[in-house]
């Protein structure tokens, strides 16, 4: 039998997730990508006797061996589990305030006491939430495992937690438990991962991502998140298919309302009968398509969309272990003050920021820097429009600036770190659209707003017949896992189409 | 299906969206915004263009051997770059498609036009040609700006010194003039090191900019100096550069230079007490002659060839040991893109998929790539056949 032929354009997580299945299902599969190595932001970089990771913080859904998360389960599923050692992350998160310090350690137990300890007077509320929370998630995974269309039916009854969290915002349910505002950004500090402040930041997304860090705690990836990306790639290959990179895809063919092939940025005509672009949808739709072959109802609905953060960071190598600056944990979230919409609002400009995270890479992997060296990256999630709008010649200023002023205010938190930079890198909104394509540098796709909560994305079925999205800007959306299993949902798609689904079925999200 | 079992937080997201996903659609479909297209590409081009076309609007003769070409742009603005950084420059020479890394010698300040300035090697397949042949009016292609050899504020101290071996003199040209436009409050020491006077490229600036006591200091170290000269002679080691710095704490050291100084500067840098961190070199390209670095296998002659296969395509020919890939690969027709010519930026990584090749240090690999088998061909020496995935 002739091999179904697939195109893949772009090699970001969403693109080898997708990859990956398609070819171990008997696709023949090209995966196009400009960059000259795979992964989109999940890639690393080097600088002298230095390796950087590029985008990882915190990995979710992997899981201990005898509680694998969802998402160890979809790379188990396409052959890459076993060729990427995960790491796991001592502790969710550490929380420094204007007067407080705390260190959050996953697991339900142990989050709840944290919190309960910092604020005795909320330990009711505190715990309604964080049991709120794992109900959502229970629901959702009974739903997963739901046999028949029966257990559709009864989905709003039997997943009630889940069903009154539509449409509400962070802020909005945190409000109902818990009081004291200290405790409320405590309890949110790690909003910068989601994109929006908990006023705007859907309830959704932000308790079910917790949920699942707390469940199956945080984990880094040996060898950074390339090695995660090259494990894609050498399942790909091993299952057949090929990942051309330096050779991304300028156009893809259209022929009476269905996709027919793509011509690389080497020239080359590929023919596929199913294509699955990890190139944002706007993009894809505008650059590669052309917006006169998209029916317009899908460009309303791109333009719509709200397009989320972009990220600055400040990538340093010292010259001296952690606990010389007194970093011994992996991920700490600084914060100039509670007001989480004020830390928000700073984003839209060049300027300081009140809110960013240090990440500590050696803390998770002794072995991440030479001896005696330690890694530590300084990431403020910020808005690319007022980094788009720079004149080119006051680029780097603009971001030095930035950068001496981060590292300052860091260096009052850990004495010493500025003393210590033998290696500095700089990466901006700018650096983001470069490497990824994305408007604005967008690190999550479209917002996860209250309507752009996973669900409520773009689908993972494309506008025309024979096209499908994976990546950030369709479900599951922004992150590592998501992306992960943005992949799979696109090869569901895919797979409904071999099999000739038709009628409603063809409507609803792959495997529901 | 088996994926069901996958599914755990998947279906779920997705599922709930049937329940007011189609309130939500409506709500999407409001008035199309004008997206634009092409502008990421555009913001991204202003700053880092892949390849710019240029004009050679002057060549300047700096030195009977060394030359430099000004380079204007034909149809967009210039890049802006750091001083310090390098082009690439991408031509065709006796018809072999291929390209070098050139340090712009100029200032960012001046915006419309750069520089670069090249010394005639003897061996020196580029340089000859763009020394001899090039002219006036003549156009290239070139990359955007690329490498880290530059002050960095963010790490390095505002006390600097600049050691210098030969046309390595370029980047320190760059920053000098640099510093000088802006009033900078940086304090360079530009210590050069050369052969002979005539060897010395720059040197009427060089010293008019020392006079003027604005933070620039110069000093000439000649290695063959004629009878009489009563300047400082000999090389740039512990030494030498130990009586013309004083103490070295504090300063921050940079080197670019031709390897042999790399391997006086670095441990006369050490002797002295300068942290690691306090010294940046320049990446360099091949050596003259690999065999000579560390770790090259001995039983290896540079001048063996070995037989390289192109995975997935019919293409095989004959490597020599003792020349990187990149170079091998241009020579057969085969393009790959490039940009450092020094191991550093990655551009050209490929897949070894079998067979070994030397890789001096330090050239910068990625650990996960090394475990997975790319390799940086513009400085991978062939150490028997071998097959590459491009």
């Amino acid at each position: 039998m002739k091999a179904k032929r697939a195109v893949v354009v772009g090699a970001g997580l969403g693109g080898l997730s997708a990859a990956a299945y398609l070819s171990k299902n008997g696709f023949k599969v090209d995966v196009f990508e400009r960059n000259p190595h795979p992964g989109g932001y999940a890639c690393s970089f080097v600088r002298g006797p230095f390796e950087f990771e590029a985008a990882l913080h915190e990995l979710s859904g992997i899981g201990p061996p005898e509680n694998r998360g969802g998402c160890y389960k979809i790379l188990e599923g396409c052959d890459v589990a076993r060729r990427v050692e995960f790491l796991p992350i001592s502790d969710f998160y550490t929380s420094i305030f204007p007067d407080f310090t705390v260190t959050i350690p996953h697991g339900w137990e142990a989050a709840e006491a944290a919190y309960a300890e910092q604020f005795p007077a909320e330990r009711k509320g505190i715990s309604r939430l964080l049991d709120t929370m794992r109900r959502m998630s229970e629901e959702i995974k009974s739903f997963a495992d739901a046999a028949s269309p029966l257990d559709l039916v009864a989905f709003p009854v039997k997943a009630s937690h889940v069903v009154r969290a539509l449409g509400t915002t962070t802020a909005q349910v945190m409000g109902r438990e818990i009081s004291d505002p200290k405790l409320k950004a405590l309890f949110c500090d790690i909003w910068g991962y989601y994109g929006l402040p908990p006023s705007r930041l859907s309830w959704m997304l932000f308790a079910l991502a917790n949920a699942s860090y707390l469940e199956h705690g945080p984990y880094h990836v040996k060898g950074t998140s390339q090695a995660l990306s090259n494990a894609f790639v050498d399942a790909i290959q091993e299952n057949g298919g090929k990942v051309h990179l330096r050779n991304g895809v300028r156009k893809i063919d259209v022929r009476d309302g269905r996709v027919t092939g793509v011509v690389t940025d080497e020239g080359e005509t590929v023919r596929a009968q199913y294509i699955v672009s990890n190139a944002n949808p706007i993009a894809t739709c505008y650059d590669l398509l052309g917006k006169e072959n998209v029916p317009r109802s899908y460009l309303k609905a791109l333009a719509e969309g709200h397009i989320a953060v972009s990220t600055f960071n400040v990538y340093m190598g010292l010259d001296c272990p952690g606990e010389a600056i007194g970093a011994t944990g992996h991920e700490y979230f600084i914060n100039e003050s509670y007001d989480q919409d004020e830390h928000y609002n700073a984003m839209f400009t060049t300027g300081m920021q009140k809110y960013w995270v240090l990440t500590n890479y050696n803390s998770a992997d002794p072995e991440f820097s030479p001896e005696g060296t330690s890694v530590m990256v300084l990431t403020t999630v910020l808005d690319g429009v007022a980094w788009t709008e720079l004149e080119p010649a006051r680029y780097v200023e603009t971001k030095e600036r930035l950068a001496a002023q981060l590292i300052a205010a860091t260096d009052r938190r850990f004495g010493g770190l500025a003393d210590h930079i033998s290696v500095v890198e700089v990466s901006t909104p700018l650096t983001n659209m470069r490497y990824s394509g994305n408007p604005g540098g967008s690190i999550l796709g479209f917002d996860y707003d209250v309507i752009g909560s996973p669900m409520m994305r773009l689908p993972n079925r494309g506008p025309l017949e024979g096209l499908y999205f994976a990546g950030a800007w369709v479900r599951m959306g922004g992150g590592f896992e998501t992306c992960i299993q943005s992949g799979l949902l696109a090869y569901g798609e895919v797979m409904k189409d071999v099999n000739g689904v038709t009628g409603l079925a063809r409507q609803l999200p792959a495997f529901g | 299906m088996a994926l069901k079992d996958l599914g755990d937080s998947i279906a779920d997201f997705a599922a709930i969206g049937l329940v007011i996903g189609k309130k939500v659609h409506a709500r999407a479909i409001a008035d199309e915004r004008d997206l634009d297209p092409g502008m990421v590409q555009r913001l991204v081009e202003g700053l880092h263009p892949e390849r710019l076309r240029v004009e050679v609007a002057e060549m300047i003769e700096e030195t009977p051997s060394t030359t430099t070409l000004r380079l204007v742009p034909t149809d967009s603005p210039l890049f802006p770059f750091r001083a310090g950084q390098f082009l690439t420059l991408f031509l065709t020479v006796d018809g072999v498609k291929t390209s070098r890394a050139y340090s712009i010698s100029s200032a960012p300040t001046r915006g419309d036009s750069v520089d670069i300035t090249v010394r005639r090697m003897p061996e020196g397949f580029v340089s000859k040609y763009l020394v001899d042949e090039v002219r006036e009016g003549d156009e290239f292609e070139v990359s955007g700006p690329g490498g880290f050899f530059y002050h960095e504020p963010l790490a390095d101290t505002d006390d600097l010194v600049f050691l210098a071996g030969g046309s390595g003199v370029t980047p320190f040209m760059s920053m000098i003039r640099n510093a000088i436009e802006l009033e900078s409050d940086v304090d360079i020491h530009l210590i050069y090191g050369s052969r002979t006077p005539d060897d010395v490229i720059f040197w009427d600036e060089l010293s008019a900019l020392a006079c003027l006591q604005n933070g620039v200091s110069v000093n000439l170290v000649l290695s063959e100096p004629p009878e009489n000269y009563e300047g400082v002679c000999g090389l740039l080691d512990a030494q030498v550069i130990g009586e013309l710095v004083g103490d070295v704490s504090g300063k921050t050291f940079f080197m670019c230079g031709p390897l042999a100084m790399y391997g006086l500067c670095g441990p006369a840098l050490e002797t002295l007490g300068v942290p690691a961190r306090r010294i940046k070199k320049e990446a360099s390209g091949p050596p003259p002659d690999i065999s000579m670095m560390d770790g090259w296998p001995r039983e290896i002659d540079p001048g063996e060839s070995f037989t390289l296969k192109i995975a997935d395509t019919r293409r095989r020919f004959e490597v020599r040991a003792g020349e990187p890939l990149l170079n091998s690969l241009e020579r057969n027709g085969i393009e790959l893109d490039n940009l450092c010519r020094s191991g550093e930026c990655g551009v050209c990584r490929a897949g070894l998929v079998d067979g070994r090749v030397f890789m001096p240090a330090p050239v910068s690999v990625r650990k996960s790539d090394l475990a997975y088998g790319y390799i940086h061909p513009c400085m991978s020496y062939p150490i028997s056949d071998l097959t590459l995935r491009l």
